[in-house]
């Protein structure tokens, strides 16, 4: 598990923060191309209900299924650089953020960034590490 | 289409509109669903609507209710955030409760009347099954916002729908609402329950 990095550790060091956030977003072609693949759904995605043991169909499981759109017609959050890197209260907890690793406990285990669990709406994802960092490589590059 | 088909699907669709409006977005935050699930005491029985089924068939509510005993849950077929799951939940469901008792029934029932045609609601069906006892109905435009009252199933955010299941006996009351997506072994275990009395 990487070192909390706290809201407050953020604006003691904010020099280490921007350190952190240029290293993760250093991705090779090949990883965004991945992670965009995963996004869209054109590579597979194994995924289940929260508290649920079978496998979900493909078409119910592709993150552009709630996260791309416009509002209102878009179910789920943006997911973009801005929106994930940048550090807000989350249902009137602590500001926070998301790194890498925070992402990928939040597609597997459904637990945010300020350690609230995610609506069942989100299906979990047994992503692998590469498979996790190239989704968030990929990201990383939306606007 | 014919063209003289047009102005009554116009009609449809501005009637639709209308009912989609009323049954949202100028429900007070108040009346929108937070999980109000739990048994139903007493049944309670539904608002009149009439519906028309997958297979073109018109027929009330209560008609399609009546003698059997039936979990529903709404849908719409446009849906890509939680209609799929539910739909997989329900496929996961229905093939696991299996064929007895036979006057058992899976109803998808759509929010969504001006798209969702009877070859919409077939198409629905066809990604999850074939399942013979699972079918797919559309409420008439001015019916719906007396159905989701009755369900109490107004949700916020694009999907606008619960994803609860909702369970009718025989006489075609509502006597339970699941939580929002329900196990599927408990899903079975209250239908089941529900057919044994």
């Amino acid at each position: 598990m990487p070192t909390e990095i706290t809201s407050r550790g953020r604006s003691a060091r904010p020099w280490l923060w921007t350190v952190v956030m240029l290293a993760s977003a250093q991705a090779s072609p090949g990883e965004a191309t991945l992670g965009q693949a995963l996004f869209t759904g054109a590579r597979p995605l194994a995924a289940h209900v929260a508290g649920q043991d079978f496998a979900l169909p493909q078409d119910a499981v592709a993150c552009t299924n709630c996260h791309q759109g416009q509002p209102p017609n878009v179910f789920g959050p943006p997911l973009t650089r801005a929106t994930l890197t940048r550090a807000r209260a989350r249902r009137g907890g602590p500001a926070s953020v998301y790194d890498d690793a925070r992402f990928c406990r939040a597609l597997r285990d459904g637990i945010d960034p300020a350690l609230v669990v995610i609506p069942q709406t989100m299906p979990r994802y047994a992503f692998s590490d590469p498979q996790c960092r190239a989704l968030w490589a990929f990201l990383l590059t939306r606007s | 289409m014919t063209t003289t088909q047009l102005p009554r699907r116009t009609l449809l669709l501005a009637a639709a509109s209308a009912a989609a409006a009323a049954a949202t977005t100028l429900a007070p935050r108040s009346a929108r669903a937070h999980n109000s699930a739990g048994v139903v005491q007493p049944p309670a029985r539904p608002p009149a609507a009439q519906l028309t089924l997958d297979d073109g068939r018109a027929s009330p509510l209560h008609d399609v209710l009546a003698g059997r005993v039936t979990a529903l849950q709404l849908i719409f077929t446009r849906c890509r955030a939680t209609c799929p799951i539910q739909g997989a939940l329900f496929a996961r469901a229905v093939h696991a409760f299996g064929d007895r008792p036979a006057d058992a029934q899976w109803l998808s029932l759509s929010i969504d009347p001006a798209y969702d045609d009877p070859p919409a609601l077939r198409a629905w069906l066809a990604r999850f099954g074939p399942f013979p006892r699972w079918r797919a109905a559309r409420p008439a435009p001015q019916d719906l916002p007396a159905l989701f009252d009755f369900l109490n199933a107004r949700n916020g955010g694009a999907d606008n729908h619960t994803a609860q299941v909702y369970f009718f006996d025989r006489a075609g009351n509502l006597v339970m609402r699941s939580i929002d997506f329900p196990p599927v072994d408990i899903i079975v275990r209250d239908l089941r329950s529900l057919a044994a009395r």
